[in-house]
């Protein structure tokens, strides 16, 4: 590799610099090569991007918590009102995506938010807490039955 | 009063000092405690001496309702008038903030869309220096319909004349509008204030706080948005900047631009010395530009934004040219979504206005990233596509180190009819870098080897031999000469001077669909 003379501009600020610390190294993926550059403060405060949590309901604009129609613990069922969210002087009413239960939830009546704030969260499940009390009832009956069987087995042999 | 000349003239003296008083005193000297200039003395600084000529100094409002009733507004905040820059006619308005805050009311922007009209008619370039409160509430509708108007004058002069912005204290809401449909935005750090919604309603309705500076100031625009120009740290720096420019642009889209005289690039700028050969280590790509630019003199544009583009003025053969250059020392020289915008909004005003481009191209492909993608870099990187194809000007592009994927077709390629490309001995112009191409087209060899690490590297090598270089490109006649980059001024210079006839058809539409 040829060394190039360090030739000055008209202030006498050296012409090539990629001597100085605060060079970093940018990588253009294809390429796997490392070049020597500075960053724009818009690339070094970029926010990684993270996969988004299905089951976060998050604020999709600034704006203040009108109403809250669940708490932890609900079911839901596909498109029930979750919330009012006021926004813009609308009222933006928040439905649920899915059937679920409502997990946790972060806000309260009155509250002001900015824009991709999580209000709560929804676990989807077909179970409603009837059904899943039915299930319950089903799963002790049946086990009840098999041991029933069982005894009477026994008995016979 | 007396039937004499003598009567009549101290009468129009009179009324004269009167409306050129603007505020008043007080006002004046408040402006002045904001370190600001009241707008005929920003005017003075601009014209050359003597040459300028006010009209509609008495012009009145006509609002009756919330007070405006008798109430006296001179020149109804806003002077107009034409003169000369470097002996160059030129029309200019000016807001006056000394006036009802500078707001604009319906006669406000009748004188304003009268200058307009006249720099139309005319055809000389339009100065706008803002400084109000915006709309004058009192006028309602009046205020809206009065920009409604300046904001379509903007657009039929777009293209025809050069447009210049001048944010010299607030410009807000609708008004902010003008600036953003003309040609160049100058701004000045801690006086210019541009955004559409004010921290007051941003913190009413969404609660978040924030100042004006922080949210619209001379450094935001320059920085951050890209929607202004230039940034100057005084009034008085700005207007050197403005007078600058206009050196460089020519007064109307059919008028040729002054030659000057032509003047060698400065012997400090040995374009030998300035690119590194090995194409990781960066370099500053305007010394490039100084290097080959008359008198090494090189104007730049949205200095502080995009950096890994540098676009800008300079004179080759004393005409005026438009560059456009991949810088390595920002980024890599990679191509973006915000590098895209800079670059193919410029190249569409040197398209306008006739000027030639010389593109320095030294790119390793686009900026990766799901930030980008989101972002819609494949829109705006169309934009550069689109700009440099439908383009009529010469152009001519020097491939200096790197040319990969599709940046190299973007940056002005043969394919997209440049006049002339050129590359220098160590360009490498392939579809992909060696490690990565290597892995692919090899990808077999590699896996089947027994030591598949000594292979892939040999690989690389091998593509690097075969690819990284431009005399590929060559052989097919995508560049037209491989040059040693001493010769490359010269090339240039031929270049453009045979492409002074330079005439081109393009199929008959109203217009393109461009990827806004």
């Amino acid at each position: 590799m040829e060394e190039q003379k360090q030739e000055t501009t008209l202030d006498n600020t050296p012409l090539i610099t990629d001597s100085a610390e605060d060079y970093k190294i940018l990588t253009v993926a294809e390429q796997g090569r490392r070049y020597k550059t500075t960053f724009t403060k818009k690339f070094e405060n970029r926010v990684p991007w993270t996969p988004p949590n299905p089951e976060e309901v998050k604020s999709f604009i600034p704006g203040t918590i009108h109403k809250l129609s669940v708490h932890a613990g609900d079911y839901v069922r596909k498109n029930d009102e979750l919330l009012v969210f006021e926004a813009m002087k609308m009222y933006n009413v928040i439905r649920a995506p899915y059937n679920g239960i409502v997990h946790k939830v972060l806000v309260k009546e009155g509250d002001r938010l900015p824009k991709g704030v999580v209000i709560l969260t929804v676990h989807p499940t077909n179970e409603t807490p009837k059904s899943m009390k039915r299930k319950a009832k089903n799963e002790k009956r049946k086990a009840r039955n098999v041991k029933r069987k069982a005894k009477s087995v026994k008995r016979k042999t | 009063m007396a039937l004499n000349l003598g009567s009549k003239l101290r009468e129009l003296e009179r009324k004269t000092e009167k409306a050129i008083r603007g505020g008043g005193e007080q006002a004046i000297a408040k402006q002045k405690a904001m370190g600001k200039l009241p707008a005929r003395e920003r005017i003075n600084y601009l014209v050359d001496e003597g040459s300028f000529y006010e009209y509609d100094l008495f012009i009145e409002h006509d609002a009756r309702e919330f007070g405006m009733d008798g109430k006296e507004l001179p020149g109804d905040g806003v002077v107009i008038g034409t003169g000369k820059i470097n002996g160059r006619p030129v029309a200019i308005f000016a807001q006056d903030f000394t006036v009802a805050g500078g707001s604009l009311g319906l006669m406000h922007a009748r004188k304003i869309t009268k200058i307009m009209d006249y720099a139309l008619r005319m055809r000389i370039p339009l100065i706008g220096i803002n400084d109000s409160g915006g709309a004058r509430i009192q006028e309602g509708v009046n205020s809206l319909a009065g920009y409604g108007e300046i904001f379509f004058r903007n657009t039929l002069a777009s293209g025809v004349i050069p447009q210049i912005s001048v944010i010299l204290g607030p410009c807000a809401g609708g008004a902010v509008y003008s600036p953003a449909l003309t040609d160049f935005v100058f701004m000045v750090d801690n006086i210019s204030k541009m955004f559409i919604t004010g921290p007051e309603v941003i913190k009413s309705v969404l609660g978040e706080e924030i100042s004006m500076e922080e949210l619209g100031g001379a450094r935001v625009h320059n920085e951050i948005t890209g929607n202004a120009h230039f940034f100057a740290l005084s009034e008085e720096e700005c207007f050197k900047q403005i007078k600058t420019l206009l050196s460089f642009v020519p007064s109307n889209n059919e008028q040729p631009q002054a030659t000057v005289e032509v003047k060698e690039p400065k012997k400090q700028f040995n374009i030998e010395k300035v690119v590194p050969v090995d194409p990781t280590r960066p370099y500053d790509v305007r010394n490039v530009i100084r290097a080959l630019a008359d008198d090494s003199d090189f104007f730049e544009i949205q200095e502080k934004w995009a950096g890994n583009i540098v676009i800008g003025f300079g004179r080759l053969d004393g005409q005026t040219v438009g560059f456009v250059a991949n810088q390595p020392l920002v980024l890599a020289g990679v191509l973006d979504c915000d590098s895209s915008d800079k670059a193919a909004r410029f190249i569409r005003y040197c398209d306008a206005f006739n000027i030639p481009l010389i593109t320095i191209e030294d790119m390793p492909g686009y900026l990766p990233g799901v930030d980008q993608e989101h972002a819609g870099v494949i829109r705006h990187g169309a934009k550069l596509l689109y700009a440099y194809s439908e383009a009529t000007v010469p152009r001519i592009t020097v491939i200096l180190r790197k040319a990969y994927g599709g940046g190299y077709i973007a940056m002005n390629s043969r394919h997209l009819r440049a006049d002339f490309v050129f590359a220098w001995p160590m360009a490498e112009i392939a579809v992909m870098g060696p490690q990565g191409a290597a892995n692919i087209i090899f990808r077999k060899e590699i896996m089947e080897a027994p030591d598949p690490e000594a292979m892939r590297k040999q690989k690389v090598e091998e593509y690097k031999e075969k690819f990284a270089n431009p005399y590929v490109a060559a052989a097919k006649g995508y560049i037209d000469s491989v040059i040693s980059p001493k010769e490359t001024r010269k090339f240039i210079l031929q270049s453009l001077e045979l492409s002074k006839t330079k005439t081109v058809g393009r199929p008959h539409k109203k217009h393109g669909i461009p990827p806004f």
